[in-house]
């Protein structure tokens, strides 16, 4: 434990350490959940340190080798240490739907609250924007970026963005509805305080729990969509190594017989999504309990 | 509302929608960084002749709201336009690739609403060892992408085992269903283990409910008191999350007949991409957008008739 | 002729450490025709208790003890014959009227589901029973209400639903568990006569469960008081208000205010009403008396006739008619 913490907690008498606090409002799998999610986001962080090889690093006398010393997952079709390239494709995995779902979640918050504050016509007009947008499922959205802008991660990113924005404005709204009816927010109101004011300083922190576990819940969507739209060839564009184009190619290993690249990275990708999945339903389970 | 003004209502959204969508997807072409022209001619150099019976045929000296106009009007005729690339009829090609796609998503969907339902109903009714496991499996199942899934499968039970053929759509029903099997079960596995969770939380709420107590007090059957009390109450979730996850499904279906190389609209739609051939995005764009408003449509009138609660055209989201 | 009887019930919850005791032994009997009034403050189990009756106790409880319907003990029945008995011996109706019916199945449904099913009766044949039924509780245009939604009636109609429906079946014995408490007070008084008229004509026996003193009194014949777990007065429903023979008894008619005159301050009972399991030694509600002894903190009385009536008070005999019934303070 954090010897920072200690000290303060005893001074101050506080009944839960930080990990007390965590494992109360995570639960078991949560926590074990968390701690995947802060495996990966390490690995991306320190890729460049903790990769034995230069991911791009091609050994054409060394291709396709079994597990190894030298090699601990062993190699790909072009000799490139596959560790390496699943430790440095963590950055494109973990980094592309953090993205895409910050967008979504701010853009789609200011949407949905000034929808629900402002009301009336602005609020139809932009509903109906909204039902326009959720006409088009997710991953079709950012295909067709994808076609009109090229393919590359950028524009996958901001298209799936663009795509889940709707869906973040309509859990806002109704939230904001709901909350926007209640007597403080009158209280504040009367007292004279702009509408954006009370927006921000008062309204958002009362939605905030319900707009983070939102978010959470989506990562993983993002992951899956995101890594598919690379498997397709139209996100991250080899030879960057990314966990999605490494199921692509590593599809091809595999009708040669060499399935571990395909297998290695479908297998972190599914870990990855899982404890996004978990994470976000402890969270939204102790919300709810919260709540009541 | 009564049901002529519901349908009435929808019907005028549903064709408004559709509009404004189909606005959208023929803008791509002009929003798109480069000239049209440049996208028709592509790399190859040409002739100033050719440009300009390029340009007469698909009329780019007209203003851009009557060529909407006219490509709307040939859509409402069955004319999508032609393919830049392949040079055919986008139509033609639509036409000859939906059947495909129909049956890989009516497959899928029959497969996970049973084995979805069947999971969850098993895991609500012997909770332990039973729901205990399952839970785990489908928490695994519903991060499983379909990418991933479909590359185990055809890895592991194609290539080594020879038992499913790969490729290829097949011929005669018999031949498709058996070639359709396996992307069927990459595009259905991870919605059956999400139905699964639906199904089983949607189960335990209602079997904990109070008029469930008073049909038991009637001395009526287990058997009885659970379909006609518990499951039939939680079809309300059941139907719902079924009505958005076909939704998924269609957009699924894009990289599932990619992998299995399958004759589909979305495979058609990927190689459209690459190639950056305008007409076909646009026409197969239109289809899996009606196609999904169809079953969002289908959903809501399917809500309020197993809820009697709901009024036709309530919100359930309010 | 004895419909019910019921002798030292007890209903535990949970298992081995963690068993919590709900209903401490209790024992009564009910005859043909005659209402008996379970009194009670939350917490004290009598809801359990008519679950026990039924059959239908929560999952993770054990019931001990024995529950004798007509000669037969319905826990140590199986599983088809407890449900032939609930099927035409014995019926219950519910607090909450809307909770308890199914928001997706029609009045018509609701009437003659059991009918269909268990009775092997024609559809045609059991919507007429319905409406008759629904004549007998005094909703006319039966023919027009049974294609109608729970949703689309009033708390009040919905329970007279719910009465007819538990007497399709012609039971000998009606558990009724809070019927009025969540009507207003009009509703209730109609439900009321509806639920003593038709118990007469048809000779119920009846378990009219409520928190209500009063309401038991004006229609049961004799009112049984609850507290944690335990019955600590039966008697017949005049004489209990006259000349209630346990404390608790008279703490819950001072507690009464009274019409007639304004008091200062509204009597209460000290304490806070407790579950059987968080009892200790001795009588239950010594904690809470104002007459408790030493004896009263260490052992525990058991119930002794006492007349016609019982009650479970060391110190009955002496206290007998002398409890007080209201308060008397007057307005200065």
């Amino acid at each position: 434990m954090d010897t920072s913490i200690a000290p303060t907690a005893a001074r101050t008498g506080a009944p839960l350490s930080l990990a007390g606090r965590l494992f109360a409002s995570l639960g078991k799998a949560g926590l074990i959940a968390l701690v995947v999610i802060l495996v990966v986001a390490f690995a991306a962080a320190a890729a460049p340190w903790i990769a034995p090889y230069d991911p791009q690093a091609i050994d054409l006398g060394n291709v396709f080798a079994a597990p190894s010393a030298q090699h601990l997952l062993g190699t790909d079709g072009l000799g490139r240490d596959l560790l390496s390239r699943l430790i440095w494709g963590s950055r494109t995995t973990f980094i592309g739907p953090l993205l895409v779902i910050l967008m979504s979640t701010v853009v789609g918050s200011a949407l949905g609250i000034a929808s629900a504050w402002v009301g009336g016509v602005v609020d139809g007009a932009i509903a109906r924007v909204l039902d326009v947008m959720f006409a088009l499922p997710g991953i079709v959205f950012a295909l067709v970026a994808v076609a009109v802008y090229g393919a590359g991660l950028t524009t996958a990113v901001i298209g799936l963005a663009i795509a889940y924005t709707p869906y973040v404005a309509r859990v806002v709204r109704g939230a904001a509805l709901r909350e926007r009816n209640l007597p403080y927010i009158a209280a504040c109101s009367v007292q004279g305080f702009s509408a954006l004011r009370i927006c921000v300083r008062h309204l958002l922190p009362n939605l905030r729990t319900l707009i983070t576990v939102q978010a959470v819940a989506s990562l993983g969507f993002a992951v899956v969509e995101l890594a598919a739209i690379s498997f397709l060839g139209l996100g991250v564009q080899p030879p960057t190594p990314d966990w999605g184009v490494s199921v692509a190619t590593g599809l091809q290993a595999s009708l040669q017989g060499h399935p571990a690249e395909a297998l290695y990275a479908g297998t972190v990708i599914v870990v990855m999504v899982a404890a996004f999945n978990v994470m976000g339903d402890s969270l939204s389970a102790r919300a709810g309990a919260s709540r009541r | 509302m009564g049901v002529g003004a519901f349908l009435v209502r929808r019907l005028v959204g549903f064709v408004l929608t559709l509009f404004i969508a189909s606005f959208a997807v023929f803008s791509l072409m002009y929003i798109a960084p480069g000239s049209p022209l440049s996208f028709v001619l592509g790399p190859r150099t040409t002739s100033p002749a050719q440009i300009a019976a390029v340009k007469a045929r698909y009329h780019f000296d007209d203003p851009f709201l009557v060529r909407y106009w006219d490509w709307l009007i040939g859509v409402l005729h069955g004319d999508f336009g032609r393919s830049i690339v392949l040079n055919q009829n986008v139509a033609d090609l639509i036409t000859a690739r939906i059947t495909t796609t129909t049956l890989l998503v009516a497959y899928a969907t029959v497969l996970f609403v049973v084995v979805g339902v069947a999971l969850g109903i098993s895991s609500a009714l012997r909770p332990g060892v039973v729901d205990g496991s399952i839970t785990v499996v489908a928490t695994l199942a519903i991060a499983t992408p379909a990418f991933v899934l479909g590359t185990v499968l055809i890895t592991s039970l194609a290539v080594n085992l020879g038992w499913f053929p790969v490729f290829g759509a097949g011929t005669g029903v018999a031949g498709r269903l058996v070639h359709l099997t396996l992307p069927a079960v990459t595009l259905a596995f991870a919605s059956a283990a999400y139905l699964a969770r639906i199904t089983r939380s949607a189960v335990l709420d209602e079997l904990g409910r109070e008029h469930v107590e008073t049909a038991r007090s009637r001395g009526l059957s287990e058997q009885t008191v659970f379909r006609r009390h518990v499951l039939r109450n939680a079809l309300i979730p059941i139907v719902t999350v079924t009505g958005l996850t076909i939704g998924a499904l269609i957009a699924g279906a894009v990289i599932v007949e990619t992998i299995f190389a399958l004759d589909g609209l979305g495979s058609l739609l990927v190689e459209a991409i690459l190639k950056k051939d305008f007409p076909i995005v646009q026409g197969v764009v239109l289809i899996l957008v009606a196609a999904f408003m169809v079953i969002n449509l289908v959903t809501d009138v399917m809500y309020t008739l197993i809820d009697p609660r709901l009024e036709l055209g309530a919100d359930p989201n309010t | 002729m004895t419909v019910l009887d019921v002798r030292d019930l007890r209903l535990m919850i949970g298992s081995g450490a963690a068993t919590l005791t709900i209903i401490d032994g209790i024992s009564f009997s009910i005859e043909r025709g005659e209402a008996l009034g379970l009194v009670g403050e939350s917490g004290c189990g009598k809801s359990m208790t008519a679950r026990s009756i039924i059959g239908l106790p929560p999952p993770n409880a054990r019931v001990a003890g024995e529950i004798d319907f007509e000669g037969r003990d319905i826990l140590r029945m199986g599983s088809r014959e407890l449900r032939a008995y609930r099927a035409s011996q014995v019926a219950m109706i519910f607090q909450d009227p809307r909770a308890h019916t199914n928001p997706v199945h029609t009045i018509g449904d609701f009437l003659t589901e059991a009918q269909c099913e268990i009775g092997g009766v024609t559809r045609a044949a059991a919507r007429r029973r319905a409406i008759e039924l629904l004549a007998d509780v005094g909703i006319p245009d039966g023919e027009q209400r049974l294609a109608l939604y729970p949703h689309q009636l009033s708390g009040g109609l919905l329970q007279r639903v719910m009465i007819a429906s538990a007497l399709a079946a012609d039971p000998a014995l009606l558990l009724a568990d809070e019927p009025t408490t969540a009507l207003d007070v009009t509703t209730q008084a109609e439900v009321m006569a509806i639920l003593t008229r038709l118990r007469r004509e048809r000779d119920l026996a009846l378990l009219f469960i409520t928190h209500n003193l009063e309401l038991a009194a004006a229609t049961c014949d004799r009112t049984a008081v609850m507290y944690a777990g335990g019955l600590v007065e039966v008697q017949r429903s005049a004489a209990l208000h006259d000349a209630p023979l346990h404390p608790y008894t008279s703490g819950l008619l001072c507690a009464r205010p009274s019409i007639d005159h304004a008091d200062r301050r509204l009597v209460v009972i000290p304490g806070r009403p407790v579950s059987a399991f968080e009892t200790g030694p001795g009588c239950s509600f010594a904690p809470r008396c104002a007459y408790a002894e030493e004896r009263c903190r260490s052992e525990k009385p058991t119930r002794t006739a006492v007349g016609a009536a019982s009650v479970a008070c060391h110190r009955a005999a002496e206290l007998q008619g002398s409890l007080p019934i209201g308060s008397v303070e007057a307005a200065s």
